[in-house]
Order: C-alpha cells, then sequence, then structure tokens
C-alpha cells in the first residue's frame, strides 16, 4: 500500500478494501479506535428511543411485561394449566428474543438508515451496526430487571449459574452482529433482505423456545428436537432461563458446541464480507 | 524536491442509474434476445488527476455537477473509484456538510 511520491514522501491508498486475511483483525482494530464514537452513537439511540415519553426508561421493562402477559395468557387458553415457573420463562424468553429481533433487524439496516451520513464522511463503517447492537443490549440487560419481582414471588434464590446470563447476551451479541454485517450490504442492492429478515424473526420467534422451553417439547417429540437444537438461537434462550432459575441446562453437548461455534464463526465471515464489500456499495445508496 | 501530501490518478467513478429489482429481470431478457434495455452508469469523474504538495493550497473549480464534490468524497475514502488510485500521505477528513450527524429530533445539547 505504500509507494513512493514525489522523490520523497510515503503516500498511501486512501481507504483501501481490506484483504480477506486481515480484515477481521482491521475491522476489529477500527472498532476499538471508534469506542467514543459508539459510545456517543448509543447514547444517542437510547435518549431518542425515550423521547417525549411520560415514563420513559421504564418501557424498557413495562413492554416485555405486557407482551409476556398476553402470552401467557394465550398460552393458558390453549394449554390448560401452565407451570408455575411459566411465567418467568416467557418473560425471559420474549426478553432475548426482542433483542435478537430487533438487533438483527436494525444491524441488517445499518447502511441504508445512515446512508445521508455514510455519504458525507468517511469512518469505519462497520460500528453502525455495532451501535445499534449495543443499544439494544443496554435496553435488554434493564429489561431483565423485570425478573426480579417473579424470583421473590416464586421464592427463586440465585445461584452461580447466574454466570450463564452474560454468556448468553454475548452469544445472540455475536450471532446478531455476523448475521448483521453479512447481509447489511446485500440489503442496499436488494431491499427484500430486510422483508426477509424481519419474517425470519418473526417465524423464529414460534420455532425457538420462547413462548414455550425444551423441558415442555419432550415426551414423544424427541426426534423433533433434533431439528430444534439446529437452531443456534436454543442455547442463549436456555442459557438465560438456567441462569435465572438455577435449572438444569437440557440441552446435548452438540448443540451447545454448535451454537458456540457458530457465534463465533458468523462474526468472522460477516465482518471479513462487511469490509471486502461495504466500499464499493456506497455508491448505491 | 516537493513532497506530495494527496495524489489521485486517472480516476474514474460512476453511478448505476438503475436499482436492482424486477425490472432488471426484464432487461437482463431483453440483453438475452438482443435488446440492450440498460440504461448506461451516468459517469460522474471520468480519467482526474491532481496532485497537491506540501503547503499548497488547491482549488476545485467547476460548474454544478461536474463532480467536484464527488471528488473530494473519492479523496476522503467516501467512494472507491472504478479505475485509477486516490493517495494521501495521512488520514485525510471531509468537512462538506455541518450538519452531518445531527438528529433533528434531539436538543442541541443532546446532540453533542
Amino acid at each position: 500500500m505504500h509507494e513512493t511520491g514525489g522523490g520523497e514522501s510515503t503516500l498511501e491508498i486512501i481507504n483501501p478494501i481490506s484483504k480477506t486475511s486481515t480484515a477481521v483483525f482491521e475491522a476489529c482494530g477500527n472498532i476499538w479506535k471508534s469506542k467514543g464514537l459508539i459510545r456517543n452513537f448509543v447514547s444517542r439511540d437510547i435518549s431518542q428511543r425515550y423521547r417525549n415519553s411520560i415514563i420513559g426508561y421504564f418501557w424498557t421493562v413495562l413492554e416485555p411485561l405486557l407482551l409476556s402477559a398476553v402470552y401467557y395468557f394465550l398460552f393458558t387458553i390453549i394449554s390448560g394449566n401452565p407451570e408455575e415457573r411459566y411465567p418467568l420463562w416467557i418473560i425471559l424468553g420474549v426478553v432475548t428474543w426482542q433483542f435478537f429481533s430487533r438487533g438483527l433487524n436494525e444491524s441488517v439496516n445499518c447502511l441504508t438508515g445512515n446512508k445521508n451520513m455514510i455519504r458525507q464522511i468517511f469512518f469505519p463503517r462497520e460500528i453502525f451496526a455495532v451501535s445499534k447492537v449495543f443499544s439494544q443490549l443496554i435496553i435488554t440487560t434493564m429489561s431483565l430487571f423485570v425478573a426480579i419481582p417473579f424470583l421473590l414471588y416464586l421464592d427463586i434464590h440465585l445461584t452461580l449459574q447466574i454466570v450463564y446470563i452474560p454468556i448468553a447476551l454475548l452469544l445472540v451479541t455475536l450471532q446478531v452482529l455476523g448475521v448483521g454485517w453479512l447481509f447489511a450490504v446485500p440489503n442496499v442492492h436488494h431491499g427484500d433482505i430486510a422483508h426477509l429478515t424481519r419474517f425470519i424473526t418473526r417465524a423464529g420467534f414460534f420455532v425457538s423456545p420462547v413462548m414455550w422451553t425444551i423441558g415442555m417439547a419432550k415426551g414423544g417429540r424427541e426426534a423433533l428436537l433434533e431439528y430444534i437444537f439446529i437452531n443456534p438461537m436454543v442455547l442463549p434462550l436456555e442459557l438465560m432461563r438456567a441462569g435465572f432459575d438455577g435449572s438444569e441446562l437440557a440441552i446435548p453437548m452438540w448443540a451447545i458446541i454448535w451454537s458456540v461455534a457458530f457465534s463465533f464463526f458468523i462474526v468472522a465471515i460477516g465482518l471479513t464480507v462487511f469490509k471486502r464489500t461495504e466500499a464499493k456499495v456506497v455508491k448505491r445508496l | 524536491m516537493s513532497e506530495y501530501t494527496i495524489k489521485i490518478e486517472h480516476i474514474t467513478l460512476s453511478f448505476p442509474r438503475h436499482r436492482i429489482g424486477l425490472k432488471s429481470v426484464y432487461k437482463w431478457f431483453h440483453r438475452r434476445i438482443g435488446n440492450d434495455l440498460v440504461t448506461p452508469p451516468f459517469v460522474a469523474l471520468k480519467d482526474v488527476s491532481a496532485v497537491a504538495k506540501k503547503g499548497e493550497v488547491l482549488g476545485i473549480i467547476g460548474k454544478n455537477g461536474s463532480g467536484k464534490s464527488t471528488l473530494l468524497r473519492v479523496m476522503s475514502g467516501i467512494y472507491q473509484p472504478d479505475q485509477g488510485r486516490a493517495l494521501a500521505a495521512g488520514p485525510v477528513h471531509l468537512l462538506s456538510n455541518v450538519r452531518i450527524g445531527f438528529n433533528g429530533n434531539l436538543s442541541g445539547r443532546e446532540n453533542v
């Protein structure tokens, strides 16, 4: 990239396209260097979200609570008396799925949603997805406080399994970022990607153990569960529940390894594809 | 001898005039049967070269729509040229619009 120009000075190509072998490291370096900017984007995003609202940040708790109440009511109509801990499980499922769903939809739209800024100034574009997902991560963390009254009411004491909660949040963050980076550039070319993502997150709500748990799906349906475990979101959802109520993680080892490996693999692939293609797509914005 | 701070060599940049959609499938089909309906891209910059030396002030003059801002955007790394290359002796920052990044829904203080 260096060249001797004018006989003396060392010139570098402005914003060269990353090489496949170094794209991930370059992007991670850019994200680290831009942490101040990310912090600024995140704080603005969160403050804008609850602006002009009377109860403000309380919506982070109230929204999953109301949604869970509706699902609980629905489930009770369909299948009779659920287990005692079911309200807690459904709230944790809804909060975790909302993080995945909103984070994914926003990160896939990270280029199209910031086109005015991208066309005016250059800075590492991978940080748009990071800031959107971090905003959702903070909102999700605040939403998790809704579980406290349920823990008290159900007399559940937190155990060392509480470490599952940050692991679950990390896995969702990685999956959302990876898939978001992977599809952000194709979404500029084909707006259909955003519609497809919205459909997948809506359909995934029912296919993933959000309204139900792995324990509830057992009983003659083990063969079907093998397919359910292919979904990499099953592990974070179950980790979140096991982290709060201290129950045993009812997931086979292969599904745990698969979900963790997928999370890191999709980040590497997504970031590489993003860094290799984002520079050329700006003129299509 | 003078040191170069920015050097652009044979920059060509074009913008697609069409969006990818069902219409592009229709045009692709016509191309297959010999009717080329594809709108040629808009060439914003064609074989542009320039050099700015250390301590030198370089002015770019041109009519509306002649590609001055586009050239500055290539020089700051926003657009990747289709041909040619842009080189610099350090980071280049473009200040083309003071309203960049401001959110109209937030107050002045919140925007900062």
